[in-house]
């Protein structure tokens, strides 16, 4: 009887704590999702032609109620950005998230790999010297470059990392020496380039969403929505690699393995996110800290909170480009940092514990 | 469950640090100190009996060779708790305990999975810390932490490397008796590494004795602690006695190499 009260007792207790951690965790990122959900009809509503959120909302729920023209300004040119920056923002901080979690270190993300870099090399390849790696042709050979470039740094980085007596620590600086290596290659074909190829360059490198089309969301969503599944499947793996490597391999866990692994999967997501927009450096960094700040890092709802806060930020970003001058939209590249450092600070200043 | 090893050797350069080891490291029910001094190659002993170093020879689970069995089989008879305690992910204390318990397995948590976890932190009376988040809590508190981690897998085998090193002398003892009572009641094959001499006499039912990755000595408590072991093995002069329990008492007089260099 005492026992069975006793046992009670434990399964009273241990479901008060966990509906406790849970329900923050849920609040959390149902406010984040909302708040998305508002900033990418915000997002949509902006522009020269300037629509009301009702508007917005109403032509795409009911599109053939609305006007020709607010139509094809929702859906053929302003949704299409919209949904990148959510895409392309989300897929950045899920690969920023994982990159940080595998190789233990606050400062790993697409842009700190390399990943990056290469893709602003191969980008500015094809649009100098017309060279492209993948036989594709047309509006593609930029992007197609860009992945190409992306997944060779991300490939040798792959390869490197499973040389023996190579560390997480190795890998980060490996992936700092690419980053010096790509951009001094990107500074030559700069320095080769034509005036007209030159102001391509520099506007592909500062990292726009204006590339954006459905064609291209149709692959990003794809890519990203067929690796995230796998994550998600190794969500406890990567919440006990979190515990240090020994207690994983207690636990179970195939560290050596589900490292490769994981690097491959936010390698393709990272090489598909940058070859569509260009350069964008904040947002890998940014988004998995403020997930970890306000999750913590269960992975259940690390990842996908810091895919939620990735799309939040640069969709927010999207906005401010748009706002600074009426009728001038601005490459996100440039406002990304702008926008996210003094977010970032306020974080960390008003969290008062360690947050790595 | 028993373990066992025969002819273990590991090497990770050059120079071995463990030497054709054979001895019987522990059966249910009793706990097993390993002590000897640093370098002598017991976190290496530990990791090769939790299958995460390969060695040449043999380590035997109940008969069975550790290196033959399915990865999940040994994870879920042994548990291995390192002595390394600087946790800095961000994840609470409850969260800690319930991903050891659930073994990197599922995403379903059942209520029987809180309940354990519940009643581990309730044992360790650390249920007042089940909020808070690991890179919030003192060395001591992980370290309990990190016993919970433990104790909530039921293992068959538990390997502890240190796991009291941490933790000032109320909990020392508050934890290594709940180890005991556990081990006892459990039928666990509990093997800990320990420098506290006395703490370890106090709680083990028998010694390994390690040195330059060599078994010196194994055996009861008052087998191995004599005071020619402690000179051959950790070079100082002591006093052994043996309490009312017949459990012995080791009282370090000096070292015999400060002798030398003074006489010198």
């Amino acid at each position: 009887m005492e026992a069975a009260n006793t046992v009670n007792s434990n399964l009273h207790k241990g479901r008060e704590v966990y509906r406790a951690i849970t329900r923050r965790k849920v609040i959390t990122l149902s406010v984040l999702t909302t708040a998305l959900i508002f900033s990418v009809l915000l997002d949509i509503s902006l522009g020269p032609a300037s629509l009301s959120l009702a508007g917005v909302f109403q032509a795409i729920v009911r599109p053939g109620t609305v006007d020709v023209a607010s139509r094809v300004i929702v859906w053929d040119i302003r949704m299409p950005i919209a949904l990148m920056a959510v895409v392309v923002g989300g897929g950045l901080a899920i690969a920023g998230a994982e990159m940080q979690t595998i190789l233990n270190n606050p400062l790993a993300s697409p842009f700190t790999l390399g990943i990056s870099a290469a893709a602003s090399f191969g980008a500015s390849l094809a649009i100098v010297l017309g060279i492209g790696v993948i036989p594709v042709a047309g509006a593609f050979l930029v992007s197609a470059n860009a992945f190409a470039f992306a997944m060779l740094a991300s490939l040798l980085i792959y390869f490197l990392s499973r040389l023996r007596g190579v560390t997480t620590e190795t890998v980060i600086l490996l992936g700092i020496a690419l980053v010096f290596t790509f951009t001094s290659m990107l500074s030559f074909l700069q320095f080769i380039a034509t005036e007209q190829a030159l102001q391509e360059v520099v506007f592909w490198t500062l990292g726009s969403l204006l590339k954006a089309s459905w064609t291209k969301i149709g692959i990003a969503v794809v890519v990203i929505g067929g690796v995230i599944p796998f994550m998600t499947r190794q969500a406890w793996a990567l919440t006990a690699l979190r515990l240090g490597d020994e207690k994983a391999r207690s636990l179970g866990v195939n560290v050596a393995r589900l490292r490769i692994q994981i690097l491959l999967m936010v390698s393709l997501i990272a090489s598909v996110a940058v070859a569509f927009v260009g350069t964008i450096g904040f947002i890998g960094l940014v988004g998995p800290h403020v997930a970890r700040m306000l999750v913590g890092e269960d992975q259940r709802y690390f990842l996908p909170t810091a895919g939620v806060a990735g799309a939040l930020l640069l969709s927010v970003t999207s906005i401010i480009s748009k706002s600074i001058i009426p009728g001038v939209i601005f490459p996100v590249g440039i406002i990304t940092s702008l926008v996210g450092v003094p977010f970032f600070l306020s974080i960390i200043l008003s969290h008062r514990r360690e947050v790595w | 469950m028993t373990i066992s090893v025969k002819s273990l050797s590991f090497s990770y350069g050059a120079s071995p640090t463990l030497r054709e080891i054979t001895v019987d490291v522990a059966e249910p029910g009793q706990v097993t100190a390993v002590i000897g001094p640093n370098a002598a190659g017991k976190s290496t002993f530990f990791k090769c009996l939790a299958g995460l170093l390969v060695p040449t020879g043999d380590v035997m689970l109940s008969g069975c060779a550790l290196a033959e069995m399915p990865r999940y089989m040994v994870t879920e008879q042994v548990c291995y708790l390192p002595q390394d305690t600087a946790i800095n992910a961000i994840l609470t204390v409850f969260e800690a305990v319930l991903l050891a318990h659930k073994q990197a397995a599922t995403w379903r948590i059942a209520d029987e999975d809180l309940a354990s976890v519940s009643e581990v932190l309730c044992k360790l009376e650390i249920e007042d810390l089940a909020l808070r988040y690991l890179n919030e809590l003192s060395g001591g508190q992980r370290q309990m932490v990190s016993i919970a981690q433990a104790l909530v897998r039921s293992p068959s085998i538990l390997l502890m490397d240190e796991p009291t090193s941490a933790l000032d002398l109320q909990h020392q003892l508050e934890v290594l008796d709940l180890v005991q009572e556990e081990t006892r009641s459990r039928g666990i094959a509990t093997v800990i590494a320990m420098h506290d001499l006395n703490l370890a006499a106090r709680f083990a039912d028998r010694f390994v004795c390690l040195k330059s990755g060599k078994v010196h000595a194994a055996g009861l408590p008052a087998e191995v602690l004599t005071p020619a072991t402690l000179y051959e093995v950790y070079g100082v002069h002591a006093n052994v006695t043996l309490d009312s329990t017949g459990t012995p008492h080791v009282v370090p007089l000096r070292s015999a190499r400060k002798i030398a260099r003074t006489a010198a």
